[in-house]
């Protein structure tokens, strides 16, 4: 079976590969591990494109197949069934064909890297725990997935372990990531508990999804909500993912751009027949979508990590996706998933050509002048900008210009305006990372390291992908394929074309601006007055965290490990054990060896049972 | 007139004096002999009930009852020549070696 | 008549092997491989005898033209028959090189063993008050003759003496209930005690004094406290093969009969039972982890820690009187977990003393794991099993009876079940830290496949395998068989007689 083999091929290549690396961790053998890693995620591309080719040209609307029951408990019987409808097929084709790309470039990238073999080894973990999630039949083995790819994601951000960032934003994801999990199974076990017992997949939940009433609801929902907004990078569970940047360049294009981050969304369109029935919780989520995005933005204005900027400005595109998904229009936010999959990839991808290139720098106001030192990276990076910003007829502009549309039409009009505001400042901090990194003025001399055709490829196919895939939404040929429960909101056309022309307008205005303070001389961003400060430091929120919930909690450790544990309960257990153990011996000694005391005991215990019957019985 | 509760009565007196005997006695003979008593003053009850219900199986039962209580003799009999072998005597309260 | 013989078929098997050893023994020098294989032979066709016969639905008396309704077989009995005879192989065949190496085992010895699982499984099958004590009788003087077997030994004699004492009171107490019993329904046959209790109108005052003396020798056997002196010293004194066949065997017989009247006959008298139960469950957890943190030898250790675990079983029949559905198949669950976690400790304690004179105490166990890796890994196993860790059987055993005593409201029993299970990571645990983190000092000694290791090794595996998920492997019953094991051995006692 086709699924089977998509899912099964990375777990047998992870494990492989991993084995062969804990058998000898020192031997480089980089060409067999990279055979090893690649090989599973290009089947699985072609595979995927064989399916996507049924479900475009042929009948097919729906594939399933069950591996084995997994679980079986009372009425809790869950299968391992892989089923494939046009939502995950969207998902497996971008997830497939971007892993792919993202795998042949790691391939160059990681060269030399002492842990390429064990690299790779997570890297195929993860694409399976990430198909396992989009395959998944039913909400637990979706939540494995997600509980997996949370694994993976930690493991590859402290990749870099020796580096001292790198273990604690690897702890710092899988912390906040856990919080989310937590929230998010209970909403699963909440399901379950509702409407588990006609069967727990995903079609069997939509058939009984009446019976539920619409405050259990919108509690289910809620909760699931918080597990995909601490996947999703959504406020306040975003602070992770700006940090996750510690981890190798391609993953975080793979996994904290294109792939896992987007499986809040996923999950929620997948849902869309429960989020449907309860749209005060869309417009929360909307809500907070949009928030997020604007946030993100703002902080991305004055960043200079390249890294980070992608980072956050990854944050504030899923706050579109939520928004677009919140207030229903589930396909318009896929397809921006989808898009921003591609352009998103292409950008970490660009980007991590550029620090290689660089020799690991970082700040963009150390690069400069790129323009002239690499022409592929040049236009790659502009296609992928352009595309981001949203200007026709690259990728960006269709996904983004359908959300605003779709904001629009179902009367969310300050959600709009938000929207609209924070398409200004993407077009801002995208092309001021551009202007700065490739126009202004260079830093000197300097030689660049020539990258490997494995790099390049891989960004020149994702361009042609970000320049050509936006087109697959005129019209709404995407939307009308997934068929989704989308909201019905119909908006003149001509609204939308003055509003596309708008966008355009507002794309020019943030491009313009960057283009006057960054394209000549690229300042990074002083810290003179107080709101500038706020913003170069992410508005504290980090330290606030730090203050709010972690130094309570490191207080209340010391405090309990220091005082109550070492002081009082130490010196309670001590006794406590002393005391059990005297009692041991005190108890021991009427173990005397003689036989006669043994009698006693035994006609003390008769007596006083005697003496119990007989209270019982009315004796005495 | 004689009833069962007499019997009963006898039989439970029996008991006392086996189980008194069984706490008091350190030889290991004497409480053989308790423990005998013990059985009996159960088979005196056996045999009583059963003439109560006008019903021959528990009299039968004092039988099996009297053979078993014949091998339980027999073994303690063998471990008494054993004991009496090793440690010279058959009082209870030497033989405590093992303890705690 | 004749197709009735069918079903008696492993009981004659061991009473004829037990007779054919008598006879063939007598002389010096008995050739003891010899009849240890003649005798495992008898046992592996009762066995399967057994195993044939179970889960097949077969319920009614046995051999009811000449024996009246005296005897009964159900699955419930099936299953002891089969615990009974696996833990006499378990013994016999582990322990070949320990009887090898010592002179003073003969033939008789076997034909002992046999007779004594002979009364067990008479017990088993036992449906009459009178022949449960017999049953009980029979088993019972095999064993002391077991315990005082090395007669050179002072510890053994001094053991089977007060074994014996004590033991003979035990049967009393059971036959003086039994007769007033009798006295109060007229009959000792199970089925006729149960319609008179079941009556409603009845008075069941004698029969609770009757049945509450039945009772206290039950708690004698399992060694509840302040029945439990005995314990320690038999376990000690007796040689390590019958400890062994103690400890896992005999200890369980007595439940083939307890939970019988328990279940279906007493089941009124479950009120008037609870609070001493709860009582009485206590103290034995207690007491038992009070004796077994202060011991130096591994026998002794065991022993403590074997009326801890009986403590636990009594929490389980507490839970039954209460009313809880799980907690009979709970406790039977209990007892195959108990049963293969400790023939696999002992077997490994004689197993090792089969080469050695001395007393096997912690110390000893140092360096343990440089020795022998793969039975200090198995050793550990055991350990982790009895003290209930997960992913072995022990656990779920545990798991199962805490959660059945939870379902009827006994959460201070729970609760204190499961600090005692913390004590007894204690002593547990320090075996476990013995073997693998004090140096060695002794050469490492090579793992010889022979019958011994191989059955050890096998009761690892199960020990594992029960306490894991679905069967993994076909024919060998994991977590789910043994539960679907228990569930039909107490589904054969729950329904109405005929």
């Amino acid at each position: 079976m086709l699924l089977d083999l998509i899912l099964l091929a990375p777990f047998a290549a992870a494990l492989v590969g991993g084995l062969l690396y804990l058998y000898d961790p020192q031997a480089r053998r980089e060409k067999i591990y990279s055979i090893i890693a690649l090989t599973p995620v290009l089947l699985g591309a072609v595979l995927s494109l064989v399916i996507g080719w049924s479900f475009i040209f042929g009948e097919t609307t729906h594939i399933e197949s069950t591996l084995f029951e997994w679980l079986h408990v009372g009425d809790l019987r869950i299968a391992l069934t892989l089923s494939v409808d046009r939502l995950s097929m969207v998902m497996l084709f971008f997830v497939t064909f971007v892993g792919a790309l993202i795998h042949i470039y790691s391939a160059g990238y990681m060269s030399g890297d002492s842990g390429y073999g064990k690299f790779f080894a997570y890297l195929n973990l993860f694409m399976a725990s990430m198909l396992l999630l989009i395959l998944a039949d039913n909400p637990v083995i979706m939540f494995i997935g997600w509980e997996l790819v949370g694994l993976c994601s930690y493991l590859l951000i402290g990749f870099y372990y020796r580096e001292e960032a790198a273990i604690p934003a690897a702890n710092k994801a899988f912390i906040v990531n856990r919080i989310g999990d937590f929230v998010f199974i209970m909403g699963v076990a909440l399901l379950f508990v509702t409407v588990g017992v006609n069967g727990f997949g995903f079609t069997a939940i939509e058939a009984s999804i009446t019976k539920i009433d619409t405050a259990m609801l919108s509690l289910i929902g809620l909760l699931l909500f918080v597990g995909a907004m601490g996947k999703s990078a959504q406020i306040p569970l975003y602070v992770w993912l700006p940090d996750a940047m510690a981890g190798p360049t391609p993953v975080s294009a793979l996994i904290h751009a294109a792939t896992m981050v987007t499986a809040g969304v996923y999950m929620v369109a997948r849902f869309d027949f429960l989020y449907s029935r309860i749209p005060g919780v869309g417009e929360f989520i909307a809500v907070i979508g949009i928030a997020s995005a604007l946030l993100a933005a703002v902080i991305a204005s004055y960043q200079s990590d390249i890294k980070k900027i992608l980072a956050y400005s990854t944050v504030s595109q899923l706050g579109y996706m939520f928004a677009a998904v919140g207030v229903g229009a589930y396909s318009a936010g896929l397809f921006h998933v989808f898009t921003h999959a591609f352009f998103k990839a292409l950008l970490f991808l660009g980007a991590g050509a550029i620090i290689i290139a660089l020799s690991h720098e970082q700040n963009i106001f150390r690069m400069g002048g790129l323009r002239k030192d690499s022409r592929l990276l040049y236009y790659t990076m502009l296609i992928a900008t352009f595309s981001i910003a949203g200007i026709p007829p690259f990728a960006g502009f269709f996904s983004k210009d359908a959300i605003l549309v779709s904001l629009l039409s179902t009367g969310h009009y300050t959600l709009w305006s938000l929207a609209t505001f924070g398409v200004f400042l993407t077009s801002y901090y995208m092309f001021r990372l551009f202007f700065a990194v490739f126009h202004a003025r260079s830093y000197g001399f300097r030689v660049l390291k020539p990258l490997p055709l494995t790099m390049t490829v891989p960004l020149v196919v994702l361009a042609v992908g970000t320049a050509t895939l936006g087109l697959l939404g005129v019209g709404g040929t995407f939307g009308n394929f997934l068929g989704l429960a989308d909201i019905h909101a119909e908006a003149d056309h001509t609204i939308e074309y003055l509003l596309a022309i708008f966008n355009l307008f507002v794309v020019a205005a943030g491009a313009g601006l960057a283009y006057r303070l960054f394209a000549q001389e690229a300042e990074p961003p002083n810290e003179e007055s107080r709101v500038r400060r706020l913003l170069v430091h992410k508005f504290y929120i980090d330290e606030i965290y730090g203050y709010v919930f972690v130094k309570p909690l490191y207080f209340i450790a010391s405090f309990t490990g220091n005082l109550i544990d070492h002081k009082v309960l130490g010196r309670m257990i001590l006794l406590g054990v002393e005391g059990y153990r005297r009692a041991g011996e005190g108890f021991g000694k009427l173990q005397n060896g003689r036989v006669r005391f043994y009698t006693l005991y035994m006609l003390v215990g008769i007596s006083y049972i005697s003496y119990y019957l007989l209270s019982i019985l009315g004796g005495i | 007139m004689i009833g069962l509760s007499h019997y009963l009565i006898i039989s439970g007196i029996l008991f006392a004096i086996g189980l008194v005997g069984v706490l008091r006695r350190k030889n290991l003979l004497m409480l053989f002999f308790a423990t005998e008593i013990m059985l009996n003053a159960a088979n005196v009850a056996f045999a009583a009930v059963s003439n109560y219900y006008h019903d021959l199986t528990g009299q039968m039962f004092a039988f099996f009852i009297i053979a078993v209580a014949a091998s339980e003799v027999a073994v303690g009999l063998g471990l008494l020549i054993v004991l009496y072998k090793k440690f010279g005597t058959l009082d209870l309260d030497d033989l405590a070696s093992m303890k705690g | 008549m004749v197709e009735y013989l069918y079903f008696v078929i492993s009981l004659l098997s061991v009473l004829g092997g037990a007779s054919l050893l008598l006879l063939l023994t007598h002389r010096e020098g008995d050739d003891l491989y010899r009849l240890n294989h003649i005798s495992v032979l008898f046992l592996v066709v009762a066995l399967f005898a057994a195993l044939m016969q179970w889960n097949l639905g077969t319920r009614g008396y046995l051999l009811e033209g000449l024996f009246g309704k005296v005897l009964y077989i159900d699955d419930f009995a099936l299953l002891f028959d089969t615990m009974f005879i696996t833990g006499t192989i378990m013994t016999l065949l582990i322990n070949t090189e320990y009887f090898a190496n010592r002179r003073y085992f003969n033939g008789e010895y076997f034909a002992l063993i046999l007779f004594s699982l002979f009364g067990m499984m008479l017990l088993a099958h036992s449906h009459e008050l009178v022949t449960a004590f017999i049953a009980l009788e029979i088993a019972s003087l095999s064993v002391y003759a077991l315990v005082g077997y090395h007669k050179n030994n002072l510890v053994s004699i001094e053991a089977m003496m007060k074994y014996f004492t004590l033991g003979s009171i035990g049967g009393i107490l059971f036959l003086l209930g039994s007769v007033i019993i009798f006295a109060a329904t007229g009959s000792t046959e199970l089925g006729a005690i149960a319609q008179y209790t079941h009556k409603g109108s009845a008075d069941l005052t004698p029969v609770i004094i009757g049945a509450t003396f039945i009772m206290i020798a039950v708690m004698f056997k399992i060694g509840a406290v302040p029945f439990h002196a005995w314990v320690l010293d038999v376990y000690e004194g007796a040689p390590f093969p019958v400890t062994m066949f103690m400890a896992s065997t005999f200890k369980i017989a007595i439940f083939a009969i307890a939970l019988r009247l328990y279940i279906v006959d007493f089941v009124p008298m479950h009120g008037t039972w609870t609070h001493l139960l709860e009582l009485m469950a206590a103290l034995t957890m207690l007491g038992g982890s009070w004796l077994a943190i202060t011991q130096k030898s591994l026998k002794r250790m065991l022993a403590g820690s074997s009326i801890v675990h009986s403590g636990y079983m009594l929490i389980a029949i507490t839970s039954i009187g209460l009313g809880s559905n799980i907690a009979a198949s709970a406790i039977i669950f209990y007892l195959i977990a108990y049963f293969v976690s400790s023939v696999g400790a002992f077997g490994i304690l004689s197993f090792i003393s089969a080469t050695s004179r001395k007393e096997l105490t912690y110390d000893d166990f140092k360096g343990f794991s440089e020795r022998r890796p793969y039975m200090a890994a198995m050793m550990a196993v055991f350990m982790l099993s009895l003290a209930g860790f997960p992913s072995t059987i022990g656990f779920l055993g545990k798991f199962y009876i805490f959660t059945a005593a939870i379902e009827s409201g006994e959460f201070f029993l729970a609760g204190l079940g499961i600090a005692m299970a913390f004590v007894s990571v204690y002593y547990y645990f320090k075996l476990i830290a013995m073997i693998y983190f004090y140096p060695n000092k002794e050469p490492q000694k090579e793992l010889v496949f022979n019958s011994s290791t191989l059955l050890i090794i096998l009761l690892a595996a199960v020990v594992v395998l029960g306490g894991m998920g679905s069967g993994l492997i076909p024919y060998m019953p994991s977590a789910d068989g043994f539960i679907d094991i228990a569930t039909a051995a107490v589904g054969a006692l729950g329904t109405p007689l005929r």
